[in-house]
């Protein structure tokens, strides 16, 4: 009995899902053209290439060697040369980058009206709006159990970073702990940053958005900038740095240091 | 063209069965109390179904939460002392292992702004996760709990029925955590009686000792949840550093030590008290208050100078806060596991 009910109910959700399908296809008929674009998110420390074990040299001269890293990216928006904007919709905009996982690393966006982009802007972590709603609201990329929530100061985790490091004074090396989060609660520091980039290079600056092109924006992440710029952090003096006000400078420093759009393929 | 026929013709034959797939879900019916204020939740209690309720309850009760199987939520939370842990100063997990908080009474939870003594989490979803991933209560993740319940028949079949889908995940769980411990209401001690007209529900001396409470200690424990929902320090320590409570969550230094005011419904039977859960009896309370405040920066500064109370006055307002104990609530077979 309740088996066969089950059943039913998925019959019809299953056809309401398929009826409105037809209906979107019957839609797209309309002039205005859509095509896609994909985000490329390239990982560098400095100059080298990114990857975890691998040593490398922060602006306070100490060696870092990585293990973790994973950052949200949401509330993408693409700038056309005429100054038109486009604005992902928020139930799609919510992508969670993990280093380990490659797959993660390309964000791949449709349904963008054809035109010319010249910048991207994104915030490197969740808003506060979304870090409010109940559970039934994180869904995709902020499903829980991601390791990139806190339970008991409930939130998002934006940018986080583990590994070992050591300096010339402090030779063995000591396990660090950057998770960065904090949207503004109670009084806390708001580490939500947007960023706004535009293309490197002079040649390559131009998404051509149309039904046959994607284009791809490639952004260098320099996984130091999160330690090196404009903040100098001195990891082996502060090893743990999670719900602290001291996360507002790493905050800061993921924002300038650490995205840059290096070019746009057609 | 042909498809199209058929399509429709599966649609009538299913659209039939559908009233009934949503019959079997109906609303709890969670009734709001008219004398009390608002809900301060941001909750849809039209969302809330029996299915949902009694999935959250069932979890409540189990302890396959819990790493070795041995701890449930309510083995810290017990009906009878309104889901507090009964004379346990601080709260006792999995491996015998200590928190270092004591465990506070869980009910009218639909009103609290933000939740722990802390008020780390502001949305009811958000609590669950705290006790199953903690290390020293149930030591789990909730990821491994979405595993054993989808391994479970008739946590499957349950879960499949209250959501309309083949698998259970983490929001499901979060949601039906909130469902059953919105359900949580007391609101019928004699003092509620009391509000509602029936005037012989009080005593003689506990309406003196409620007027008492009203002037000695109503500032803080206010309105009838007996909170005013702010984070303040009462003075159990001299400098704070065991516990800073608030300031985890503020980051701002005058908030070391502070906690949330409590609500004393059900306080009589609620012991031991406090955050750390060090008095352990009312009349150690009011001990407390009249004598043993300690001062400290962050000390509020309603009890700077204690609070002066006669030995007969300390009675009467213990025999006022006596009138909170809900039986009803206390013993609601709604709340009992299966
Ligand atoms: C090992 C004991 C233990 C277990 C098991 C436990 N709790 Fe608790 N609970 C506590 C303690 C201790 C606190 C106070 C912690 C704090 O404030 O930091 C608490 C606080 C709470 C609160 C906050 C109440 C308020 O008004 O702020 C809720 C709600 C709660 N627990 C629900 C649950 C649920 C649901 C479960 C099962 C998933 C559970 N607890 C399992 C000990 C426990
Ligand atoms: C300045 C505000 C303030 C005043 C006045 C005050 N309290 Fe409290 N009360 C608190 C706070 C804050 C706590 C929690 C403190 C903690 O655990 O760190 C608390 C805790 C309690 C508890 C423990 C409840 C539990 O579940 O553990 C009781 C009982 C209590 N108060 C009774 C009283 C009585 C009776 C009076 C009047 C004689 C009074 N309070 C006056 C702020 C106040």
């Amino acid at each position: 009995m309740k088996i066969s009910k089950l059943i039913t109910c998925i019959l019809i959700l299953s056809s309401l899902a398929f009826l409105t399908s037809c209906i979107k296809e019957e839609s797209t008929t309309n002039p205005n053209e859509k095509g896609s674009v994909i985000l490329k998110f390239d990982h560098k420390a400095g100059n080298e290439v990114f990857a975890f074990g691998k040593e490398f040299t922060n602006a306070a001269g100490e060696k870092m060697k990585f293990s973790m890293l994973k950052y949200y990216i949401s509330n993408i928006v693409l700038h056309q040369e005429n100054g038109t904007k486009y604005t992902v919709p928020r139930d799609s905009s919510y992508f969670l980058v993990d280093y380990a996982n490659s797959v993660t690393h390309n964000i791949k966006i449709s349904n963008i009206p054809s035109g010319t982009y010249t910048k991207i802007s994104f915030m490197i972590g969740v808003d506060s709006t979304k870090n409010t709603e109940d559970v039934s609201k994180f869904e995709g990329a902020l499903k829980l159990g991601q390791g990139m929530n806190w339970n008991w100061n409930a939130g998002f985790i934006f940018v986080k970073t583990e590994g070992e490091v050591t300096s010339a004074s402090v030779t063995s090396p000591v396990s660090f702990k950057y998770h960065i989060g904090l949207f503004g609660k109670n009084g806390q520091p708001n580490n939500t940053r947007t960023v706004t980039l535009a293309s490197q290079s002079a040649s390559e600056s131009k998404a051509r958005v149309s039904a046959s092109i994607s284009p791809a924006f490639h952004i260098v992440v320099d996984v130091l900038g999160k330690f090196n710029a404009p903040n100098i952090i001195e990891v082996t003096k502060k090893p743990v740095v999670m719900v602290d006000n001291a996360s507002n400078i790493i905050a800061d420093n993921y924002a300038q240091g650490m995205f840059t759009l290096d070019h746009i393929h057609n | 063209m042909k498809f199209t026929l058929i399509f429709f013709a599966i649609l009538l034959i299913v659209s039939g069965s559908m009233y009934s797939c949503q019959k079997s879900d109906e609303r709890a019916g969670i009734e709001l109390p008219a004398h009390f204020p608002p809900i301060r939740q941001p909750i849809d209690l039209s969302e809330i179904t029996s299915n949902k309720v009694r999935l959250g309850k069932m979890l409540f009760f189990d302890p396959i939460l819990s790493l070795d199987s041995t701890i449930a939520c309510a083995s810290c939370h017990q009906q009878e002392a309104a889901f507090s842990h009964i004379d346990h100063d601080v709260s006792h997990g999995i491996f015998d292992r200590l928190g270092s908080r004591n465990a506070p009474a869980l009910q009218n939870l639909l009103w609290e702004k933000e939740f722990f003594w802390d008020g780390g989490v502001h949305h009811m979803d958000f609590i669950s996760p705290n006790p199953i991933e903690n290390e020293v209560e149930m030591g789990e993740t909730i990821q491994s709990i979405v595993r054993k319940l989808n391994r479970h028949p008739r946590y499957k079949s349950l879960f499949s029925e209250a959501f309309q889908r083949d698998s259970i995940d983490v929001n499901q769980i979060l949601e039906v955590f909130t469902a059953f411990q919105a359900t949580l209401i007391s609101s019928n001690s004699p003092f509620d009686d009391y509000l509602r007209g029936n005037t012989s529900a009080l005593s003689e001396s506990e309406i003196q000792g409620y007027a008492l409470f009203q002037s000695k200690c109503g500032t803080c424990h206010s309105g009838v949840l007996f909170t005013d929902n702010s984070y303040r320090n009462n003075g159990l320590t001299l400098d704070n550093t065991s516990d800073v409570g608030r300031y985890g969550i503020t980051l701002k230094p005058e908030d070391k030590g502070k906690f949330k005011v409590p609500s004393l419904r059900n306080v009589a039977v609620s012991q031991p008290y406090m955050h750390h859960g060090r008095l352990s009896s009312l009349s150690a309370v009011l001990e407390h208050y009249q004598r043993g405040i300690k001062p400290n920066p962050s000390l509020d500064n309603l009890l700077v100078d204690k609070i002066s109370m006669t030995d007969k006055e300390k009675e009467l307002i213990i025999s006022f806060l006596h009138t909170l104990t809900d039986q009803k609530f206390l013993k609601n077979p709604a709340f009992k596991p299966e």
